[in-house]
């Protein structure tokens, strides 16, 4: 049965420009579908029409990351906006998320998603920002992401800042369990603790990821097979949370259309485990 | 300036900065954290890389991966991308080519960054309906004269002293040997007839026509531009030709006839 297209629910993947043949040739059986939504900012062409021909059959998620919710300057912010609410006029997504980064200085946009300094400062601009988003977008999600850094200037955790903003904003909170260890590994920051700390009612759907190990930081790399320790960092976050929709992410070096389903029926396979068992960290 | 905005500052002018680093504003060892803040401007410049090379294949097989990655680094800090798009970097690179001493030596290299780039722009362009050969047939022979056509929006007009055509050929799949004589005229127009942008070679005389026409010259006048610029210019031979490329907006006030509803369904 074709799944009801404004409804995120199951196990998604990425849809990729290398995976467009697969996708309109076979109709692969997925739950639903996320693309990075600046992937189609373009006015027309191929990208937007694969993506207009696969909606019907997919729930969508669009996946910013370029908007730069903490970026300090608002040189970007109002027509990146505008940008993102286009792509979602054109394609009624069931679900939009953005991370919890800066991007840009004015004069010029930095392509990646920067770690903000966790203060009150960043916090009354993030929820303002969040405030004129949801004004356009309805309801979005907030994305914790990976660091390699931490600044001096920090005056509270990530969890913390991220409650907060859905408190004061209404927003949901989007969970990537691969960006927790890697702030683990990085920062010395303990998963677990992290995701007891997050609000239940907030988070509403969960991102998994590849990493890669190098001497100097663990880099949220989107270019590997969910690592072991994280799947069981899932399994922990789905007895506490709940069955959520979530995410198989693939971005760099990726393979076949194959790799990303089998990832994804793993996803399923180990929540289902968790949920069958006691929630073993509550 | 707020504390917010100041430590952006600082921590981006580092990030541009080749080796630059923002000192003092990271908790923990202080080489550690130089080490991984080179990690982030490492994310910059391949973002830059990959972006540029999507946009410029032809130039990145020219110079060879390693100087493009140069380039990369050198465009992306010298032209500052505007908007969070990635599939807009590199709008500026035939000009920053102009003036980039290392490429001196290569002078056909800015007209085939201008030629890639139409193509990668036609790849994005907006879906306008196109003129069918059936349309202006529509309009009736009377008409044609005093019509006013507008190119396509995904269409470019190339024309270079450098044989960018040729050039481009040699790096194409079938392998067509490197131009004899680079110093040869090339015309184009890049075009996207349905979704995939292409380059069709132009005479001296259509290029003059399609000219005419995007300067807003009448079909008619457009035409004797055609012949005067070169006497073997056949109309009767290159309209088919041009319309087949989607060279020209469909014409929006004509209404030739009304369509029946099943005939637009069928068309998408």
């Amino acid at each position: 049965m074709r799944p009801d297209p404004q409804t995120l629910d199951g196990f998604g993947i990425g849809l990729r420009a290398c995976h467009f043949r697969d996708f309109l040739d076979q109709r692969p059986v997925v739950d639903w579908i996320e693309v990075h939504t600046e992937n189609y900012f373009g006015a027309g062409g191929w990208d937007l029409h694969v993506l207009e021909t696969l909606r019907p059959d997919y729930p969508l998620s669009l996946h910013g990351v370029g908007l730069g919710l903490g970026s300090a300057s608002d040189a970007h912010f109002a027509a990146h906006l505008a940008k993102v609410a286009a792509v979602a006029r054109r394609f009624a997504p069931a679900r939009i998320s953005e991370h919890l980064c800066w991007a840009a200085v004015p004069g010029r946009h930095l392509t990646d998603l920067l770690p903000l300094p966790l203060t009150q400062e960043a916090l009354t601009l993030v929820c303002a920002r969040v405030d004129q988003a949801q004004g356009l977008l309805g309801q979005i999600l907030l994305e914790n992401v990976s660091t390699h850094l931490r600044f001096v200037a920090d005056t509270q955790g990530e969890t913390e800042f991220l409650n907060e903003v859905a408190r004061r904003t209404g927003c949901g909170v989007l969970l990537d369990v691969n960006n927790l260890y890697v702030n683990q590994c990085n920062h010395g920051e303990d998963a677990r603790v992290a995701m007891a700390a997050l609000d239940l009612t907030a988070v509403g759907e969960i991102h998994l990821a590849g990493h890669l190990v190098t001497e100097d930081a663990v880099v949220d790399h989107h270019g590997a097979p969910v690592a072991e320790v994280v799947w069981a960092l899932y399994a922990d976050c789905v007895a506490r949370f709940g069955a959520l929709p979530t995410l198989i992410e693939w971005d760099t070096d990726i393979p076949a259309l194959s790799v990303l389903l089998a990832e994804a029926r793993k996803a399923r396979g180990v929540a289902a485990r968790a949920l069958s068992l006691e929630p073993a960290h509550v | 300036m707020s504390e917010l905005r100041q430590l952006q500052d600082r921590f981006a002018a580092a990030l541009l900065a080749p080796g630059g680093d923002p000192g003092g504003l990271f908790r923990g060892a202080p080489d550690l954290m130089a080490r991984r803040f080179a990690l982030y401007r490492g994310n910059l410049t391949a973002n830059w890389e990959r972006a540029l090379a999507n946009a410029y294949p032809v130039i990145r097989t020219l110079v060879g991966e390693e100087f493009f990655r140069a380039l990369a680094r050198e465009y992306g800090r010298a032209v500052p991308l505007a908007e969070g798009d990635l599939n807009r970097f590199g709008h500026l690179l035939a000009g920053f080519l102009e003036n980039f001493p290392p490429v001196s030596d290569y002078p056909y290299l800015p007209d085939m960054a201008r030629l890639e780039w139409g193509l990668h722009q036609a790849h994005y362009a907006l879906d306008t309906p196109i003129l069918t050969p059936q349309t202006l047939a529509a309009l009736g022979i009377e008409g044609l004269d005093g019509l006013r056509l507008a190119l396509h929006g995904a269409c470019t007009l190339v024309e270079s002293p450098w044989d960018v055509l040729g050039i481009r050929e040699a790096h194409a799949p079938t392998g067509a040997p490197w131009p004899a004589d680079l110093a040869r005229t090339s015309r184009a127009l890049v075009c996207r007839p349905r979704w995939r942008a292409e380059l069709v070679p132009l005479t001296a005389g259509e290029l003059a026509v399609l000219r005419a026409i995007d300067q807003g010259e009448t079909l008619g006048e457009a035409l004797e531009q055609g012949c005067d610029a070169d006497p073997d210019f056949d109309p009767a031979q290159a309209l088919p030709r041009w319309l087949g490329a989607g060279a020209f907006k469909s014409v929006p006030n004509s209404q030739p006839h009304r369509e029946p509803p099943h005939e637009r369904d069928a068309s998408s």
